[in-house]
């Protein structure tokens, strides 16, 4: 009973994890340039661990790679994101560590917009203009508490 | 007579220094002993000090007189002499608080005496009780305080108990505050002989109270731990002193409760473990009031899960708690009580098992389970209601996922269920829906996609114990339909674990429905069937070949078809050959082994094919051929009770110069294959082809032998053996050779004989070794030489050095120092078979450790003192040895070794540079504390790795850096700026897999003491 009064969403559906990506000839060859693409954004972002659940958002369907726009040439990446339920009060929680993740793990020419895929959440513009609001993302990662949930979440150390 | 006297006078000037009073002592202990003086005059001659008015000479005098104790033995005082001792301490127990250490301690001296009587050791007790406060002792006191109680409940328990609740009174009160933890390990261990000796009465909770409050311990011991009590000694002990009693029960739950819902993962963990022993001691009405609030709590951490080990603890928990209402004697109420908790677990988990798609399904299984493996009552009710509902849902469900969880938990059920046989019984919860559930399994097995089968299958294997024999025979039948119809490595891999599972449950199974089949499938089916190789069904076969009814199935049909193919396709038969190999090799039990040797008569079948092959030499690919069966042999022989005639005979057959007798069990062979005696005779005459094919049956005989005797024989075929490794023109039957000579070299017992021999190779080596040699001589006589060398540091011989430094010296050869270099791994790295314990090689513990310690300093010295390429093989040596080192050795000479390898890197030698950086990661990944105190200078040196060098050597230097990050923050946080920085570039590379590595290894640092990065 106690646990239903902590978490909003206890018992969502669970997913299986994509298999590991599939190597090509080229990929050890010195020579050719691999450029960014889909594939390579989700498998930087699938493993982070949903807040209260001891699952990654790949389990959980927040993160899929159909839903990675990346354009190596035009250095942009446009990545969404579905939030289990509608309501979810750490949508822009779960947004933020998307986002520190791929600016920690991306080269610094790419612009880089995440966003809630369009009519899965109640409040998703404000969570958008959230997001994408530098300052306010910087804000926000100044503060230490903040900083903490959302490291526990990117820690791979802390993953099952 | 004198100097007793004059003791006794210098007694009464009690000297001050504690030096003079031991030297004293000594001279006064050896008297008293003997009887030259009474304890009387001593302590008369003290009395000045004893009654002394300034309490300083008191407390010394006491101190000396308690030291005094002390030194007597255990039986030299009477009782009298003890009671008036003992009253007199106890009336020095009201004097001045100095005095009252020296006092304790007197005590422990006195309850140690064989003689005293139980009304003085109760009023000792007594008096202490009311007299001191222990709280306001220093610790050593306290200390003494403790052990004197605890010797008398060791020792004096009959006496002490008279005192009843007195004594529990005023234990409660001196342990009351204590905060020392050597004095608590103490306490705890102390608290359990009061429980259980003494009537606790209406001090139960006080006793409870004053225990408890440290739970749960919350302890760091300090740095240097000067005192060796480590938290866990305090755990333990405390765990231990709670559990004590069921007297504890009502107030000892609710506290573990309370800690159970708290924020704290220690203290949720600790609580959950002392649950689990408590529970081996209440009886059933002790648990059974908290039963559902204790339910409501564990159900809580594995709902949340919000770590593995506390979601573990809870389920034992769980499973702890049945047991204890279940135990002994069931009253009707603690049957109600269990009843009611399994339908409250039912009536929530139930529900989640239906929605296999959720992320609940498995903790709620798990729940169910631990219920299951607590106690056939509540098995039976658990079973009764989910093994029907899963395998209805499974037919039910169409989404894979759901098919795949629902299947895998059906298996675990069927296995933690079939503990109890009652269930299996026609009408147990389980043996009534056996069909039903067969049939989920057996549509599963049908399923279309292979992961749904792969799933099935490992689920089935959990599931075997559940099923009947019948049953368990149509598990191997559409098992083996599967295996031999589907194309599928891992799909294949699990079914042998089925089969190996069903091979434990049910062996007869295997031979009647399994082998049958794939022995058809193997001798008429492979051309016809497309599904599975050839080589698959020999190696299902292999694993599956165990014991000796299934042996002798199939090992004959098998080497008959070897037989058969040695003509046709070498490949083919080797293919066979390995498989009859992997058969011998599980082949253990005694009597597969006198099957094997006695009636399918191994050795002869192995010499006959043997023969035939190298006489029929129209085989193209002989060689592998007669590898397989030189290994065939050297399992064979190694399995021989008494192989010793056998090798010497062939010893004798190989060195055999005219037309003597061949005597021993190798004339028996002689007879029958007359060629033998030609070929191995002139085993070294290159004008004879097929004559040095018969090294690799010497091989095969020789390896499996335990140990040699001095021959003269032996010296001869060490002679052709070394002849051979050195001049033949062929490279495999050289190296066969030089590895066969260092067999036997390892094996002769030290003596002249092996002395004679080292002589000897020393000899021709140095002659072969010479400049004007072609190439690939002195090659082959480096690869003699390292196969000698080998030999030699395994057995751990003591002129060992001599031959490794030849090795080193080689390093600066201009022609052969690469290839020395690379040599230098063969000595370490453990071969197939040869020089290993199971061919029986003269092995000295730690070997290894012992050549690395001896060759690690000549090496790195030379690569200091040495230019060019000696300077690039030398490290290049080092490194070959590194890789296969223990990797606790790497440790103690890792401070040697890294500003090698960090020369190594900066050499700008790309190979070199590469070399060096691949086993620098491993050494990091391996071991990276060593590595702290060269932080900087590693940050400094591998960042700029990170770009413009080869794709290897990037990606190494990002793992080493990866690596480097786990260390102490403290270490790495002056750092962790300027590597997130420097890694910045490494995100942008073009390789997709630097990226990767780059992008984790900056992850890392950016959460180098972060908040809530865990670190420490």
């Amino acid at each position: 009973m106690v646990g239903k009064e902590r978490l909003e969403n206890v018992n969502p559906q669970v997913f299986t994890k994509a298999s590991q990506r599939v190597e090509s000839s080229t990929d050890w060859d010195d020579e050719v340039y691999d450029p960014f693409d889909a594939r390579e954004v989700f498998d930087l972002v699938r493993n982070i661990r949903d807040p209260e659940h001891p699952l990654t958002l790949e389990e959980l369907n927040v993160v899929e790679e159909c839903q990675c726009d990346v354009n190596d040439a035009e250095n942009s990446v446009m990545l969404h994101f579905t939030p289990t339920i509608p309501h979810c009060s750490m949508a822009s929680l779960i947004g933020l560590s998307i986002r520190l993740k791929l600016l920690q793990t991306l080269p610094t020419r790419f612009k880089v917009d995440v966003r809630i895929s369009p009519g899965t959440h109640a409040s998703e513009h404000a969570i958008n203009k959230q997001l994408n609001d530098k300052e306010r993302v910087a804000a926000a990662l100044e503060n230490p508490h903040l900083l903490e949930v959302i490291n526990k979440c990117l820690n791979p150390r802390g993953q099952k | 007579m004198d100097t007793a006297t004059s003791l006794l006078n210098t007694l009464v000037k009690l000297p001050n220094s504690s030096q003079e009073a031991e030297t004293l002592l000594e001279q006064i202990v050896p008297r008293i002993s003997t009887g030259k003086l009474s304890l009387h005059e001593v302590v008369e001659a003290l009395g000045t000090s004893l009654t002394h008015s300034n309490p300083g000479d008191r407390a010394a005098g006491t101190r000396f007189l308690a030291d005094l104790l002390h030194s007597l033995p255990a039986d030299r005082l009477n009782s009298q002499e003890l009671s008036f001792l003992a009253a007199f301490f106890i009336d020095r127990l009201k004097d001045h608080h100095s005095v009252i250490p020296s006092v304790i301690y007197a005590y422990i001296a006195l309850v140690k005496q064989k003689n005293i009587k139980r009304e003085d050791v109760i009023s000792l007790v007594r008096g202490l009780f009311r007299e001191v406060h222990c709280q306001s002792q220093i610790m050593s006191d306290r200390r003494n305080i403790y052990t004197f109680l605890k010797y008398c409940l060791v020792n004096k328990l009959e006496d002490v108990q008279e005192l009843g609740q007195d004594f529990v009174l005023g234990f409660i009160s001196a342990m009351d505050g204590e905060k020392d933890p050597r004095n608590l390990v103490l306490l705890f261990t102390t608290v359990p002989i009061i429980v259980k000796c003494f009537p606790l009465g209406h001090f139960t909770e006080d006793m409870f109270e004053v225990v408890a409050a440290y739970f749960p311990i919350d302890f760091v011991p300090p740095a240097s731990d000067p005192y060796g009590i480590s938290s866990e000694d305090l755990v333990l002990s405390l765990r231990c002193a709670l559990s004590s009693t069921p007297l504890f029960a009502p107030y000892c739950v609710p506290l573990l409760q309370e800690k159970l819902d708290s924020d704290v993962i220690s203290a949720k963990l600790d609580a959950l473990h002392t649950l689990v022993t408590c529970c081996e001691l209440y009886g059933a009405e002790d648990i059974s009031p908290h039963v559902l609030p204790l339910w409501a709590s564990i159900r809580r951490e594995i709902v949340e899960g919000v770590s593995d080990e506390v979601e573990e603890a809870a389920l034992s928990a769980l499973t702890a708690i049945v047991m204890t209402l279940q135990r002994g004697i069931v009253s009707q109420a603690s049957r109600d009580e269990t009843r009611e908790l399994t339908n409250s677990a039912l009536r929530e988990c139930v529900g989640h098992l239906t929605a296999p798609e959720q992320r609940l399904m498995f903790p709620s299984a798990h729940l169910l389970l631990a219920l299951v493996v607590a106690h056939e009552a509540t098995a039976q009710a658990v079973c009764e209601m989910v093994v029907p509902l899963l395998a209805e849902q499974f037919e039910a469900k169409c989404e894979e996922t759901a098919k795949k969880k629902t299947i895998t938990i059906l298996g675990k059920f069927l296995n933690k269920g079939a503990k109890f046989p009652n269930l299996l019984e026609e009408n147990g919860s389980i043996g009534k829906y056996e069909i039903s559930c067969w049939a989920a399994f057996s549509r599963g097995l049908s399923g279309e996609t292979s992961s749904l089968q792969e799933a099935t299958v490992s689920a089935l294997t959990t599931a075997l114990p559940a099923f009947k024999p019948q049953t368990l025979g149509l598990v191997a039948h559409s098992l083996t339909t599967l295996l031999l119809t589907k194309n599928n490595d891992l799909l294949r891999d699990s079914i042998m674990q089925t089969f190996v599972a069903l091979w434990n449950i049910q062996p007869l199974t295997i031979s009647d429905h399994i082998l049958p089949k794939l022995l058809v499938e193997l001798e008429e089916g492979y051309s016809t069937n497309s599904h599975v190789s050839k080589s698959q069904i020999l190696e299902t076969l292999a694993i599956l070949t165990r014991g000796r009814l299934l042996i002798s199935c199939v090992l004959p049909v098998i080497w008959g078809l070897a037989e058969n193919t040695v003509c046709v396709s070498a490949d083919e038969c080797c293919l066979h050959l390995s498989c009859v190999i992997k058969i011998l090799k599980n082949a253990n039990e005694h009597e597969c082994q006198t099957y094997i040797l006695e009636d399918w008569n191994g050795i002869m079948k192995v010499l006959s094919l043997y023969m035939s092959t190298i006489l029929t030499s129209h085989v193209a690919n002989t060689v592998s051929v007669l590898r397989c069966l030189s290994s065939v042999c050297r399992i064979l022989v190694a399995r021989l009770s008494n192989p010793q005639p056998l090798v010497e005979s062939f010893i004798n057959l190989a060195t055999l110069e005219g037309a003597e007798e061949v005597e021993g069990p190798a004339g028996e062979y002689v007879s029958k294959y007359p060629e033998i005696r030609k070929l191995m005779s002139n085993i070294t005459d290159e004008s004879h082809p097929c004559a040095s094919f018969m090294v690799y049956l010497l091989e095969g005989i020789m390896m499996g032998v335990h140990h040699l005797s001095d021959t003269d024989g032996l010296q001869q075929l060490l002679r052709k053996l070394r002849s051979l490794s050195l001049f033949h023109t062929e490279v495999g039957l050289r190296e066969t050779s030089a590895i066969l000579h260092a067999t036997i070299i390892n094996k002769i017992p030290v003596g002249s004989s092996f002395t004679q021999a080292l002589e000897e190779s020393k000899e021709e080596l140095n002659k072969a070794f010479d400049m004007t040699h072609a190439f690939e001589r002195q090659q082959a006589a480096l690869y003699t030489l390292t196969w000698l060398c080998k030999a030699l540091v395994v057995r751990g011989a003591q002129n060992q050095h001599e031959w490794t430094a030849k090795m080193q010296k080689l390093l600066g050869d201009a022609n052969l120092g690469l290839e020395a270099a690379h040599s230098f791994d063969v000595i370490l790295k453990d071969h197939e078979y040869a020089l290993r314990p199971e061919t029986f090689a003269n092995i000295r513990l730690l070997y290894k450790q012992r050549y690395f310690e001896g060759v690690v300093g000549p090496l790195v010295d030379m690569f200091h003192q040495s230019e060019g390429s000696t300077k690039h093989n030398s490290l290049l040596a080092l490194s070959s040895l590194l890789s296969s080192l223990p990797y606790l050795i790497l440790n103690a000479h890792i401070e040697k070794l890294l500003p090698v390898l960090l020369q190594g890197i900066t050499c700008g030698e790309s190979a070199l540079t590469e070399s060096t950086v691949c086993t620098l990661a491993t050494i990091l990944k391996q071991s990276v504390l060593h590595a702290a105190p060269y932080t900087s200078m590693l940050i400094a040196m591998l960042v700029p790795l990170t770009v413009n060098h080869p794709l290897i050597v990037r990606m190494k230097a990002l793992e080493c850096l990866e690596a480097i990050a786990s260390l102490p923050t403290s270490t790495v946080l002056p750092y962790k700026e300027d590597v997130i920085r420097g890694l910045r570039n490494a995100l942008n590379d073009k390789k997709r897999v630097t990226r990767k590595v780059a992008a984790s290894a900056r992850c890392s640092w950016i959460l180098v003491g972060a908040p809530g990065s865990n670190s420490v």
